[in-house]
């Protein structure tokens, strides 16, 4: 009963990421250089655009193209307002961390955020702990992609929410797996053209039915005044602009999916391009598909409840708008924006694993492991990764959507004062880098410790204390509390331990 | 360029960055809020006020112009590759330049 013209597209489209996968493979199998290198940053050969594409793709997930633009539908431009903060994302992490990163991850020959951490702070434990962060955030990150497309998958096309898993799951993982970062790279900028199309068609066709842009807009005017209201008549929270800038915008400069990137470039005259192509991408996704969404209100023009919520309304829109042959053009837009920032995900992870924890063990102990072993392990583990998470998205844990939006801000917590000080703070030392990572993600974590303690027992004095776990100075954001706990931590760690070695720092501060 | 001009120059990089974000956090609350301020919720141009169209479409405009002006006249091209390990140019008798250590040598934990 499923809409067959809206499968075929979609069967094209993955079938021409696998077959990136095993073209990148192929070539990277004939250049003969290490192998580590090659999987994990693409032998530091990105261009400016793939390198902007790739930033811009790995960010943006499948809920700035479904939960995102339904908030649009119901607040207005308050809504676009607020997303439009995340022009700042890529420049900010590209300019502040792209040439640093490069230049030492060539000096150390490091491939992952956590070598250089490692480097800088000279701790495996704070190295084991980066990487265990990276690991469990990015799975419970993956795994609210996996549903999140899934259930878009379902809601359009008619077939089952499993069907659509095993279509785009199993994609994502086979040429991650197969092709490594370069792979990724290149998925992630067919995947963000496709965006752009997809946006510029849905708007096309909301437009058409509506009747026009001036007739949607008259009707907008007529039946919804709050939506030209930045506060939304009260719907949009001033204090939540307040945590946008912060989750969204500053603070997304510590993501290591992101941070990884400036160690994958060529040279600075692509980074300074991608800056400048990032910023053009990202505005006219995060404007246009929250525009889409405003404009959907002229169509679908009942109450949300009628339609099942926020997260149905873009589903419903492609369903209601679009022609049936190109709902399977339409949806391969959000569907790419959840498997680029699988993909994305994915291969840190795998490195984490591999590169952080197993290769470093192995060189400490003085052992030589060969590149044919290595090749074996970094493929079987981001297999091994993909698959688990796919397991846990068949069958989904009822937090998942909370835990999408906590693992963003646990991750900024944990990295944001760790790098930013790390890299351009000559008395931050191990001891501060330690007690701001562990002490921040520990209070950013306690509100989930409480929710999980409420699944298990309803008893009066849980919830009491599940409510005090909670507790938020003005019921700000919990990030908030996360990065004053991590900077205070840090500051007082670094003034107590002992300074970082000379050489460390000669390293990292060069004085000549 | 030495390691120590390259640090310089990435460090001025990084805090012109930071000066573009907060052009753009004051100019976003101007555009936005103060834009309401200003006229309120008034069509201005294809139906939208003016605190959504500077908010939204003028705050990304003005940005990629920031973010323009950043790249051509702050940022500076520079050999990323680290020339002073691989060909060391110090005069006779002074000591060698400070060497990336190898992997697994000397942490402290």
């Amino acid at each position: 009963m499923g809409n067959l013209s809206a499968l075929l597209p979609l069967l094209l489209f993955m079938g021409a990421m696998v077959a990136v996968g095993f073209w990148v493979r192929r070539i990277q199998e004939q250049s003969g250089s290490g192998f580590i290198r090659s999987y994990f940053i693409g032998n530091r050969s990105l261009g400016g655009f793939v390198l902007a594409m790739t930033t811009v793709a790995t960010y943006s997930s499948v809920s700035s193209f479904v939960g995102g633009p339904g908030m649009a539908w119901q607040i207005g431009f308050g809504w676009i307002y607020m997303a439009v903060v995340q022009v700042t994302a890529i420049f900010l992490v590209l300019g502040i961390f792209g040439k640093r990163v490069a230049l030492l991850s060539r000096r150390f020959d490091a491939v992952t955020v956590v070598d250089i951490i490692r480097e800088r702070f000279r701790s495996d434990t704070l190295a084991a702990l980066a990487a265990f962060i990276i690991v469990l955030f990015f799975c419970a990150t993956m795994t609210a992609q996996f549903v999140g497309g899934a259930k878009l998958f379902a809601a359009v096309t008619g077939y089952s929410y499993e069907l659509g898993l095993l279509l785009f799951g199993l994609t994502v993982v086979l040429y991650t797996a197969i092709g490594g970062f370069r792979a990724v790279a290149i998925t992630d900028t067919c995947c963000a053209l496709v965006m752009m199309v997809g946006i510029v068609l849905l708007l096309y066709y909301v437009l058409q039915a509506g009747g026009g842009y001036g007739q949607i807009m008259a009707t907008l005017h007529a039946d919804h005044p709050e939506m030209f209201e930045p506060l939304s008549f009260g719907k949009m929270p001033l204090g939540l602009y307040l945590t946008q800038w912060l989750l969204v915008g500053i603070c997304t400069i510590a993501l290591p999916q992101s941070v990884v990137r400036g160690i994958s470039y060529k040279d600075t005259q692509g980074l300074h391009h991608a800056m400048l192509i990032g910023t053009v991408v990202v505005g006219f996704m995060n404007i246009g598909v929250n525009f889409t969404g405003i404009l959907a209100h002229g169509v679908l023009t009942g109450e949300l409840a009628s339609y099942g919520g926020v997260d149905n309304i873009i589903p419903t829109t492609i369903v209601t708008v679009m022609p049936p042959a190109l709902v399977g053009l339409a949806i391969i837009g959000p569907l790419s924006a959840s498997i680029s920032t699988i993909s994305g995900l994915l291969i840190v992870a795998s490195s984490a694993l591999v590169k952080d924890v197993y290769l470093h063990a192995r060189q400490k102990q003085g052992r030589e492991v060969s590149d044919a072993r290595l090749r074996f392990l970094s493929v079987a583990s981001t297999a091994l990764i993909g698959v688990l998470v796919f397991c846990m998205a068949v069958t989904p844990p009822s937090l998942i959507w909370i835990i999408n939006m906590f693992a963003f801000g646990g991750l900024e917590t944990a990295f944001f004062w760790v790098l930013l000080l790390g890299l351009y703070w000559r008395g931050a030392n191990k001891v501060g880098a330690l007690a701001a990572m562990a002490g921040g993600t520990a209070v950013y974590v306690l509100p989930m410790l409480g929710k999980v303690l409420l699944l298990i027992t309803q008893a009066p004095w849980a919830e009491g204390f599940a409510a005090t776990l909670a507790w938020s100075p003005f019921g700000l954001h919990r990030i908030i509390l996360g990065l004053t706990v991590s900077l205070l931590c840090f500051l007082i760690g670094s003034r107590l331990g002992r300074p970082q070695d000379k050489e460390t720092l000669e390293i990292f501060f060069p004085s000549r | 360029m030495t390691r120590k001009e390259k640090y310089r120059q990435i460090c001025r990089e990084a805090r012109a960055t930071g000066l573009i974000l907060l052009a753009l956090i004051v100019l976003w609350c101007c555009f936005g809020f103060g834009g309401f301020a200003l006229t309120g919720a008034e069509p201005l141009l294809f139906g939208l006020p003016l605190w959504a169209l500077a908010g939204t479409l003028g705050l990304w405009l003005t940005a990629i112009v920031l973010v323009w002006g950043l790249t051509h006249f702050v940022f500076r091209d520079m050999p990323l590759e680290d020339s002073e390990a691989m060909t060391p140019t110090t005069a006779p008798g002074s000591p060698p330049p400070p060497r990336g250590r190898t992997k697994a040598e000397g942490r402290e934990d």
